[in-house]
């Protein structure tokens, strides 16, 4: 017999420990252990069986896997936070005793740490980061957008808003942007980099006066490691398409700043942050990797949704345009989507740095207006509403610039984020927008032609209706004449069969056989599906109907009106 | 075989004198107390010697040969012997000197380290390598500092950079040290780390109704789903209402202890009579079972009914042996319906796997039970109608996308739900003397 086994000495008891416990373990208080989590990427788990691990109780605790602990107690940064513990008595006891010179030294020597080794050792492959990127980027969007504070430091800030512009330039010289969306919480952006599907969220540009409720501590630390990590995926990628790493753009350097290198770096700054101007590439890099055999192969296998060339038609949507942006209208994230079509854009040169050209330019073609009325117009273009540049993106056509100009009540903006499923009521005006056209156009074309076709048939009709008449009866007698004189044998026609009817009448079939051979117990669940799916088509038809009722009545008040 | 040494503490007097031994200092002091009464045996030895390095003539010619040698040896030796010699003849340099033989008894103590006198000559130098060494430190400092606010990327992915990270003099310091307090080496990473503890996605897509300017059929669905978790909060607000506040007496209500006792003495004052009659007639009925049952020793069987009995038993056991061999050696006649109960067996076991398979991968969609709290959704944002803009310039946005993103984190067993805990103030009091 072997040794008699003690409870709680192996099993679930062993392989969990509780947050209380791995804090005492790891000396460190409990914001040092959360941070430390967060850094490196280990989470809470919830055990199967409570009691068994709670030791009778099954009350609902934070645990943590005690190999996580384990790990966690070989890292490095541990000492950091020893040391940073350490720094915060010296600099406390200094201000107690009000000794500047000592704080000053004490200040000077602040531990500092790197996290180059833990994004390395999270994500082992360029892949597997760039997968994780959403959060990173949604992070670093809504930091970029924070004002200072106690809990925000500037250089998080500074650094948050440097790697965000950078990564817009990225995506604008690829042109990898997708979808757009407005929603009442941010703008949602979509793009396809590198194969893979990225999501994230910006905030709305004035979105002031929030008291928030979240942790910022814990956000912080949050932001912290995703600044580490979307530097090093935008270096990456910024070297994958040989671009200079940090970007660089043509700057003609002006006299008065010539003199004056800091407020030339700012005034560079200013002008990337712009997105205006194309990047710089490493042109020698470019002649030796130019393989024109090869395309850009994972970004096709993807988008299944897209053939190449419909893919780069979509890319090239705003080529040849010229927009400008008048001053009430959120530039950035227009500026963003125009340029990442390859459409050109300008603003009044008050509003930002990095303007190109002026309002009066005759060769602008597009003016972006959110207001109810503009006096001085120019003849040569159009002034639209920023909503068309969002819907021609999400439509991948352009649409026709009617139904957004000045002062018209827009379509609504529909989010290009849902996919349809069968059988489900899809509104004409979403039918329109996947077709490209205009709604109002749409209606118009679709009235004149029943207009017409009604005419032709009438028309018809009359012409027809005495020839018929005479030929029917002549026909008639002779066919009579036939049957009765000929009985003869003729080469036969080879029948013409439809193999799309054939293989459409087997499929009806198989499924009616499949459907009698189902047994009996699934009976029931098949049953319901079919009564749910035959409900729904009655609610489209319902809604169809009545969206017929509508558009007839408005038409009929139209008329009423123009009379 | 060796006797073990006695053990006495020697903590007193008495007993130190006893038991330690001084023979031998006792022995030494001796001796030399006797050598200075009588001076020493051996000094004949030392007081007569032979002369081996020969008279005053030699040493001048010892000198001459010496001259001969390089001179710098000579300079630095000759003249400090001569000096040192000098000084210590001196006849009041002599008095100073202890007049006794006896060598004293003392622990030598190692003084403190001389100066070398090359550093001595290169103090300058020094100095100035260690403000080098300071300003050094110091620029590190800044440099770090200024990666604080600028941080430097490089590609880490590249394998020929990869080094940067392993180079890291400092890192891999601290980590040696690490290990070593741990006594352990690092342990592997699993590949469970690499495994997100959520199948959800980062940025939920949005619904189509929270459009700035949505469609009337989206902002409708929107709106409805928004109302019915309202609904549901509702209803749950009103049953615990109904549970806890109503189903209990507010303060004016509640029992006093006055009402209590009324209540509980209810019935027990006035109707004494009664009560003891119904007392007396329980008395008699009690325990009525336990009266009337009595053991039964039963009959005792038979020694001839229990051998028959016995042999039943025996036959009964053989004839079931009998017919379970009888069944196994038949089911090679049954191969087919084996074939199917094993089969069905199968089947039955994949699916529960399958079942499993799901109900693992519907927890990876739900938010864990992490913390002493649950988990709450957010409410959901709508605009109402009459907010709804149908302009990007007048839109009036809803939702906080830091808690957005915070709750998405705990949605995700990221990180823990938990409550914000508001610091408590105390009151500040005051106190007064008296007087």
């Amino acid at each position: 017999m072997g040794r008699m086994k003690k409870k709680g000495e192996s099993g679930a008891k062993k392989a969990y420990i509780t947050r209380r416990k791995a804090v005492q373990k790891l000396q460190v208080s409990l914001k040092d252990f959360r941070r430390l989590c967060i850094l490196k990427g280990i989470y809470p788990v919830e055990p199967k069986n409570k009691s068994k691990v709670g030791g009778g109780s099954s009350q609902n605790k934070t645990y943590y896997l005690l190999s996580d602990i384990q790990f966690l107690s070989h890292e490095p940064i541990l000492w950091k936070f020893w040391e940073f513990k350490i720094f915060m008595r010296k600099m406390s006891r200094a201000r107690g005793r009000n000794d500047r010179e000592a704080l000053e030294n004490v200040r000077s020597n602040q531990p500092f740490y790197k996290l180059d080794n833990i994004v390395k050792e999270r994500y082992p492959t360029f892949i597997d980061a760039l997968r994780d990127i959403d959060d990173a980027l949604s992070m670093c969007f809504l930091y970029s957008r924070f004002s200072k504070s106690k809990y925000l430091h500037v250089e998080l800030i500074n650094i948050c808003r440097r790697l965000t512009v950078e990564f817009m330039h990225y995506v604008i010289e690829t042109r990898s942007l997708r979808k757009v969306f407005i929603s009442i919480k941010g703008y949602y952006y979509q793009a396809e980099i590198k194969g893979q599907t990225i999501t994230w969220v910006v905030p709305h540009q004035f979105n002031l006066g929030n008291f928030h409720d979240a942790d910022y501590k814990v956000m912080r630390t949050f932001t912290e490691f995703y600044v580490t990590l979307l530097g090093f995926v935008t270096f990456k990628l910024y070297t994958s398409s040989n671009l200079y790493y940090p970007p660089k753009i043509l700057t003609i350097k002006s006299e008065a700043l010539e003199n004056d290198e800091d407020d030339f770096n700012e005034q560079i700054s200013d002008q990337i942050a712009a997105l205006n101007q194309p990047l710089l590439k490493n042109s020698i890099q470019i002649d030796e990797d130019i393989n024109p055999d090869e395309f850009d192969e994972p970004d096709l296998k993807q988008d299944n949704q897209l053939t190449f060339h419909q893919l780069v038609k979509f890319q090239k949507l705003f080529e040849g345009f010229k927009f400008f942006i008048n001053r009430e209208v959120p530039r950035e994230s227009l500026v963003f989507v125009i340029r990442s079509f390859g459409g050109l854009v300008s603003w009044e040169k008050t509003l930002f740095p990095g303007a190109t050209f002026d309002e009066n330019d005759e060769s602008i073609t597009h003016q972006i207006v959110d207001r109810d009325d503009i006096s001085n117009k120019y003849l040569n273009r159009y002034y639209i509403q920023p909503q068309w540049v969002f819907d021609c993106v999400n439509a991948r056509t352009l649409l026709p610039v009617e139904d957004y100009f000045i002062g018209a009540v827009l379509p609504p903006h529909l989010s290009p984020f849902v996919e349809d499923k069968e059988g489900e009521y899809v509104p004409p005006e979403k039918i329109a927008l996947n077709e490209g056209r205009s709604l109002n156009l749409a209606k118009e074309q679709s009235n004149e032609e029943n207009e017409e076709e009604s005419e032709e048939e009438e028309s018809e009709d009359e012409k027809e209706i005495p020839t018929n008449d005479v030929k029917n009866n002549q026909s008639k007698e002779e066919k009579e004449d036939q049957e009765k004189i000929k009985m003869e044998v003729k080469a036969g026609k080879a029948l013409k069969e439809d193999k799309k009817k054939i293989e459409e009448r087997e499929k009806a079939e198989e499924k009616r056989l499949a459907v009698m051979m189902i047994p009996k117990k699934k009976r029931r669940l098949y049953d319901k599906i079919m009564f749910g799916k035959k409900r729904k088509s009655r609610e489209v038809e319902k809604l169809v109907e009545k969206r017929k009722v509508f558009e007839n009545e408005s038409k009929k008040l139209k008329r009423q009106k123009t009379k | 075989m060796a006797f073990k040494k006695l053990k006495v503490s020697k903590n007193r007097k008495k007993t130190w004198r006893k038991h330690t031994n001084i023979d031998e200092v006792e022995e030494f002091l001796e001796e030399k107390r006797l050598e200075e009464r009588l001076g020493d045996q051996n000094l004949g030895n030392q007081l007569f010697f032979i002369e081996k390095t020969g008279s005053a003539q030699n040493v001048d010619q010892k000198l001459v040969a010496d001259n001969q040698k390089p001179r710098a040896k000579q300079k630095v030796k000759q003249p400090v012997k001569k000096t040192e010699q000098l000084v210590e003849n001196l006849k009041a340099f002599r008095a100073l000197k202890s007049c006794s033989a006896v060598k004293p008894f003392l622990i030598t103590r190692p003084s403190a380290p001389k100066t070398p006198k090359r550093l001595k000559g290169n103090l300058s130098r020094k100095v100035a390598e260690s403000k080098s060494c300071l300003e050094k430190e110091q620029k590190k400092r800044k440099e770090e500092k200024r990666g604080k606010e600028n941080p430097v990327f490089y590609d880490m992915w590249n394998e020929s950079e990869e080094g940067i990270i392993k180079d890291d003099k400092e890192l891999k310091e601290l980590e040696e040290i690490q290990h070593l307090l741990m006594g352990k080496n690092k342990p592997k990473i699993s590949d469970y780390h690499y495994q997100k503890p959520s199948l959800l996605p980062a940025v939920e897509v949005p619904h189509p109704g929270s459009s700035y300017n949505p469609s009337f059929e989206d902002h409708q669905d929107l709106l409805s789903k928004a109302h019915q978790i309202e609904l549901e909060k509702a209803k749950e607000e009103a049953h615990l209402y109904r549970v806890l506040d109503a189903y209990y007496p507010s303060a004016e209500n509640a029992p006093t202890e006055e009402s209590w006792l009324r209540e509980m003495s209810q019935g027990l004052i006035g109707d004494k009579e009664k009560d003891e009659s119904e007392n007396e007639l329980e008395e008699n009925e009690e325990h009525p079972l336990l009266l009337k049952t009595s053991i039964d020793a039963g009959k005792r069987k038979s020694k001839a009914q229990r051998r028959r009995e016995a042999m039943q038993k025996q036959l009964e056991k053989a004839a079931k042996e009998k017919r379970k061999m009888n069944a196994i050696s038949n089911q090679i006649f049954q191969l087919d319906k084996i074939k199917k109960e094993i089969k069905e067996a199968e089947e039955k076991s994949l699916q529960r796997q399958k079942r499993k398979r799901e109900r693992i991968i519907s927890k990876m969609y739900k938010p864990n039970i992490l913390s002493r709290h649950k988990f709450e959704e957010p409410d959901i944002e709508v605009s109402l109608t009459e907010d709804v803009a149908g302009s990007l310039r007048s839109l009036r946005t809803e939702g906080d996308l830091l808690k957005d993103r915070f709750s998405s984190l705990q949605k995700r067993n990221i990180i823990e739900p938990r409550k914000i805990i508001l610091k408590h103030r105390k009151k500040h009091q005051k106190y007064f003397v008296k007087k």
